[in-house]
């Protein structure tokens, strides 16, 4: 998502409200269609922004720092001129990489480790009951 | 659409706060608002055809300022500007660096800030202090007495000057809808270059404000390249433009006057004294294609012809010292047009 707002910066100059009505076309990210409704109410759009993510059930299977990082990024959307704009995508694009590293060393680590335990415990069970 | 709604329009743009506290004005205070000026952290001043006013609460309005009148605070006026934005900073750059943001239905919020610089030249505006909200009017017949008066034996090019807030905007839209509409003999082509979106108001194609039928708008187009663009692909008969400021306007203005379209352009200028000393309007009087300049009265009513006068002979009281202009129109009376003296010099 960070990338295709990137993108809309970088060759088009896209206001975000339009930005944003073609990203809710995405199902994965319907919390943007709650934030535009928020943001209508009256609500700040920083507001709007956290409370859908916070509220989305499509993002309950991200972490809470994934959580936050998606947050921090609603804050600074759309406030600064288009330089800043970038460059702020580009941090938040390589905090996201971070993670995503981070994640996948995680699941090396503890994945084998995961796994080990699984076929232990099956062998055990299998020495209990025979 | 009538004033009032035209003010709530205006008005959606604001922090819900500020909203709340002017949406209940009563519908006479509304019809005749022109501006609201919000400033950091002090009171909220409208003004109108009725003068100067504070807000005292959610639909009241005092004429001194009280402790008890309603103010804006930092993050209000930081929410008001990104709203105004639509939270796109980006796309309104140009404007900010520009000093306003046009807003939907052509609305204008004037932005001053602290100007972050780069050789003299400002790259961005940073803290924002205050915003002026100026209210876009639609008056149908605001430009009456321009057309009537020198429209009627073909189209002229003319030169709509005054001071800010006089209602030169409204007066050219206006001449637009009349030009293109048929109130003339011919449904005249018309093309307005509406690089800030003032004239037309034009959302997803479609003009908001009425300009007439015959009438084609190149929207956000730099007045240079939507002269040139016109005058290849739409062959107007006359060309409306706002807000000559920039000689590059003028060159631009300068190109497309040898093609035989008319003019209808505005100027920021006060008075005869003004018109004489800025050289943007001195150099399109020189180029001969104008045939008069209006002036409007600066005061609480916008959109009063204060003198018209006839640019050939206003001309060479501008560049040669001689006396030769006079006024067809001054104060509602109307004068045929005569040199007063055609050798006299100082």
């Amino acid at each position: 998502m960070i990338n295709t707002i990137k993108t809309q910066f970088e060759y088009c100059n896209t206001p975000i409200g339009e930005m944003l009505e073609k990203l809710k076309r995405n199902k994965e990210l319907n919390f943007i269609d709650e934030c535009i409704k928020r943001y209508e109410d009256g609500e700040q759009f920083s507001q709007a922004w956290s409370d859908s993510v916070h509220k989305s059930p499509s993002l309950n299977a991200l972490q809470k720092g994934d959580k936050e990082i998606l947050k921090a990024f609603g804050n600074v959307l759309g406030t600064t001129d288009l330089n800043g704009q970038l460059n702020i995508c580009s941090f938040y694009i390589s905090q996201i990489k971070e993670k995503q590293n981070d994640a996948k060393e995680r699941f090396k680590t503890y994945g084998r480790l995961y796994s080990a335990m699984g076929i232990l415990s099956g062998a055990a069970v299998a020495i209990i009951l025979f | 659409m009538d004033n009032e709604k035209r003010f709530e329009q205006a008005i959606s743009c604001l922090s819900p706060k500020i909203r709340a506290l002017l949406v209940n004005l009563p519908e006479e205070i509304k019809r005749q608002t022109q501006e609201i000026r919000l400033r950091n952290e002090k009171p909220i001043v409208i003004m109108g055809n009725y003068g100067c006013r504070f807000l005292s609460g959610a639909g009241r309005v005092s004429y001194i300022c009280t402790q008890s009148s309603a103010k804006i605070s930092s993050s209000e006026l930081a929410d008001t500007f990104n709203r105004i934005c639509g939270y796109s900073v980006h796309s309104n750059q140009d404007g900010i660096l520009n000093g306003y943001i046009t807003i939907e239905g052509g609305h204008r919020a004037g932005v001053c800030g602290t100007g972050v610089c780069e050789r003299n030249k400002i790259t961005a505006v940073r803290d924002i202090a205050s915003i002026n909200l100026r209210i876009a009017g639609e008056h149908f017949g605001a430009a009456d007495e321009i057309v009537c008066r020198l429209f009627q034996n073909g189209l002229k090019s003319v030169i709509v000057a005054g001071a800010p807030s006089t209602g030169k905007t409204t007066i050219l839209r206006d001449m637009a809808r009349q030009i293109s509409g048929g109130t003339l003999e011919s449904y005249y082509k018309t093309v307005i270059i509406d690089e800030r979106k003032e004239i037309a108001a034009t959302k997803g194609g479609v003009p908001q404000n009425d300009i007439g039928i015959n009438c084609d708008v190149l929207d956000m187009y730099p007045k240079g390249q939507g002269i040139l663009t016109s005058l290849r692909s739409m062959s107007p008969e006359i060309i409306i433009c706002d807000e000559i400021g920039a000689m590059d306007d003028v060159t631009a203005i300068e190109a497309g006057i040898n093609s035989g379209v008319k003019f209808a352009v505005s100027v920021h200028a006060s008075s005869y004294e003004e018109i004489k000393r800025r050289p943007q309007i001195k150099r399109l009087m020189d180029s001969g294609a104008f045939d008069y300049v209006v002036l409007l009265k600066s005061g609480l009513t916008p959109g009063v012809i204060s003198k018209i006068y006839e640019v050939g002979e206003m001309k060479n009281e501008v560049c040669s010292n001689n006396i030769y202009y006079d006024f067809l129109y001054s104060g509602g009376k109307i004068f045929k047009p005569k040199i007063i003296s055609k050798d006299k010099t100082p």
